[in-house]
């Protein structure tokens, strides 16, 4: 027998620690609403059993209003999990027992994990469990995902719910005169139109038809006698409770709950959390927000590309070129390997995967920031900070959370835009998140830098990071008032209380984004930079090259230079690069590695013969706006869901980073010569 | 009669009743902005907006636009 499981609670509320507590796995945890998007699978740990646990995006209600809604609410009404675990953020256990209220409709066993008990505790209250499960009518347990106690007791709970075929009766939540209303209107519904939704729980189809919920409207649109027996129902609603339907069912829910956990939890002493406050008041000051958010930005790159890469990018360029490459030549030398085989070794995979690895501890502090920030309830006060300025470009602060993903990585940035509920914020958020730059462009700016701007690396990495934030609002401002035109959904963010990181969790994070930045190096860039050896070592005509310059790959590159050369890099080895950087965006360096090593000197040496300042800076910003790699691509045609959109995009990205790069490098090469 | 974008920062007062219709409405109930729960308004954003609230123990923030649809009693 194999069980399938549900993990359902609202956002923030420790579902996905859970998850990764249970399984064993290692998921992607954030402190801000929103983090699981897309479902998940996993297998409970520790169990005879064969347990299939899923963990579904966290929602607030059971109301479609975003796409990561939807995507848990048609999963518990079509897949019918044999248990639900409905994880409830105990130290916000109100607002979370809303969604439990309309969970106990779905005729399907569920066991309550009480979680962040640990800070519960620490607020001096006491929770009642036993008096809980009189209550609501299921059983519940005092757990900390974070600090994983509680975790065996659940499991074994879990192992225990999964065998009971009798589903005991969830108490009623609504008054008899409104319940008897809701039974009349049911079983009208059931002899006359059974053919409506007839697989969706009795009493969670009742009040969804009578709350006329948009999803099922759309399945009944035609059925003018249903809908004039929902229009009667609800004026029996009305008369009864002398309110509108909508705040009437709302305000019951509430009601049973501050009822019942009143009757459930105490209160042992008065316990605010000061010192969070205090933090709270000096992060969103009316003057010192904005500098702070700055101060932070900055100093996150300055540490991570200016201080990480002195210390470092030397000693492993020194082991790649030196120690690497001279034991490989003298290894295989003395084996008797053909030059080719040693030339290819070296100058194809060596160089072309060094090129990125040599990134490696940079990206690894960048993501730590990244990570802490995620982790500590800042990114939904900058969405709140900034909400005021965003709005202005036809987006929302909560398109903030999606960019600063997308410094990591766009993919997981253009998938956080599901939290928008607004389709024509969302598709504009998942347009304008490429601009932000990736941890993949990171390097090729790091480069350049090193080789033109000596003395100002830090200020030039800022420069593109404040250029790209301009184009994320001028688009926004445009495209909000052409392409994506429409209104705005409005604007309903909870703040979480700021947290301190766990170090589970942010080295959790950082080593999945690492390694998946590793892996890259070691499949599609070892496979390209192979196939550009060649491609550069050999002739039209199948000879081995004299000089790189009549190589297949330079007369290939030589037909599409012209369309640089407006730019400042016309020539054959950045267009290439270019083109590779599509399949992903550290294949850029390695490109221009691989290339200069078929030239003879150094990447340095080579880089500042075929670029000058000014073009080198225009080739930075073509880069950092250009389309994103092949991946982010795929997810942004996923997200956008229409060709139209996608190609529109396509172009609006290639044709704006052509543009600026056109105008930095006329006006540039005028001023600078 | 005032709504809770008239309260300060500090103050707290309870909810009457929502006078906004369509989805906002039913995403302010859902998140339990429901009739007679108590709000108090934490602070306003360094920009004038949004504002952010507490209610049944935890933090929303939300647009001066839809907290003038809010109406409160005493």
């Amino acid at each position: 027998m194999n069980y399938k499981v549900a993990l359902v609670g609202n956002p923030n509320s420790g579902k996905t620690t859970l998850f990764n507590c249970l399984t064993g796995s290692n998921l992607y945890v954030g402190n801000w609403p929103g983090v699981t998007v897309e479902k998940k699978e996993g297998n409970l740990r520790d169990t005879a059993k064969n347990i299939t646990l899923v963990d579904l995006p966290g929602i607030y209600s059971l109301a479609p209003y975003s796409m990561d809604e939807i995507v848990s609410r048609n999963f518990l009404l079509e897949e019918r999990p044999d248990l639900i675990i409905n994880i409830i953020d105990a130290s916000n256990i109100e607002r979370n027992l809303y969604l439990s209220t309309q969970l106990m409709e779905l005729n399907c066993p569920m066991v309550g994990a009480l979680n962040m008990m640990d800070v519960v505790k620490k607020t001096g209250v006491e929770i009642d469990v036993q008096r809980m499960e009189e209550i609501f009518g299921y059983p519940f347990i005092e757990i900390s995902a974070q600090k994983e106690t509680g975790i065996d007791e659940l499991i074994k709970l879990v192992e225990k719910m999964v065998e009971l075929d009798k589903l005991k009766e969830f108490p009623q939540i609504f008054p008899p005169e409104i319940m008897n209303l809701f039974t009349e209107f049911g079983s009208l519904v059931k002899s006359k139109y059974p053919d409506v939704l007839p697989g969706y729980p009795g009493l969670f189809r009742t009040i969804k038809l009578i709350e006329k919920d948009e999803e099922v409207m759309l399945k009944i649109d035609k059925n003018t006698e249903l809908l004039e027996a929902i229009y009667a129902v609800r004026k029996k609603i009305e008369a009864v409770t002398h309110h509108d339907v909508d705040s009437t069912i709302a305000d019951y829910r509430y009601r049973f709950i501050t009822e019942g956990i009143s009757k459930a939890t105490k209160k042992t002493k008065e316990n605010i959390l000061q010192f969070q406050d205090k933090l709270d008041k000096v992060l969103m000051n009316r003057f010192a927000a904005l500098p702070i958010f700055f101060f932070f930005m900055f100093v996150i790159y300055y540490v991570s590309i200016t201080l990480v890469g002195e210390i470092t990018i030397g000693g492993i360029e020194w082991f790649i070129n030196d120690v690497l490459m001279m034991a490989v030549a003298t290894g295989l030398g003395s084996l008797g390997a053909a030059d080719w085989i040693i030339a290819l070794i070296n100058d194809g995979v060596i160089t072309g995967v060094g090129a990125v690895l040599t990134f490696v501890p940079q990206l690894v502090v960048l993501f730590i920031f990244i990570s802490i920030l995620e982790d500590s309830g800042y990114m939904a006060r900058v969405a709140f900070i900034m909400d005021r300025i965003f709005r202005h470009f036809g987006l929302s602060g909560k398109s903030f959370i999606p960019m600063v993903v997308g410094l990591g990585c766009s993919v997981p940035g253009i998938m956080a835009t599901r939290t928008l509920e607004n389709e024509r914020e969302r598709k504009l958020t998942a347009v304008l998140t490429p601009f932000i730059s990736c941890g993949a462009k990171m390097p090729i700016y790091v480069l350049m830098a090193s080789v033109f701007f000596t003395n100002y690396q830090t200020l030039l990495v800022f420069s593109l990071y404040l250029i790209s934030l301009t184009v994320v609002f001028a688009s926004g401002f445009v495209l909000s008032k052409t392409w994506f035109k429409g209104a705005d959904s409005g604007y309903l963010l909870e703040i979480p209380p700021l947290r301190l990181p766990k170090l589970k969790n942010t080295s959790t994070q950082v080593w999945q984004r690492t390694k998946e930045f590793i892996v890259r190096a070691g499949t599609i860039i070892f496979a390209v930079s192979v196939v550009l050896w060649f491609l550069q070592s050999f002739t039209p005509g199948f000879q081995m090259v004299q000089s790189p310059d009549e190589s297949i790959l330079a007369t290939f590159g030589k037909i599409i230079a012209p369309v640089f050369v407006p730019l400042g890099f016309g020539n054959w080895v950045a267009s290439v690069a270019l083109l590779t950087g599509i399949a992903a965006k550290e294949m850029i360096i390695s490109t221009m590695s691989v290339l200069s090593s078929g030239q003879g000197g150094s990447l340095t040496e080579n880089i500042s013969q075929i670029f000058t300042p000014v073009s080198a800076y225009s080739f930075v910003i073509f880069v950092l706006l250009a389309s994103p790699c092949m991946a982010a691509l795929a997810t942004m045609k996923k997200e956008l869901g229409n060709w139209r959109d996608f190609l529109f995009a396509l172009a609006y990205q290639i044709g704006l980073a052509y543009a600026i790069a056109f105008i930095i490098y006329q006006v540039g090469s005028r001023i600078f010569g | 009669m005032f709504t809770l974008k008239d309260l300060r920062p500090g103050q707290k007062a309870c909810v009457g009743s929502i006078a906004v219709e369509g989805l906002m409405r039913r995403k302010l109930m859902d998140m339990g902005v429901t009739p007679g729960v108590e709000i108090q308004v934490n602070k306003t954003a360094p920009f004038g907006d949004p504002i952010e609230v507490r209610l049944r123990g935890y933090s929303l923030s939300l647009r001066k636009k839809d907290a003038e649809n809010i109406l409160m009693v005493q």
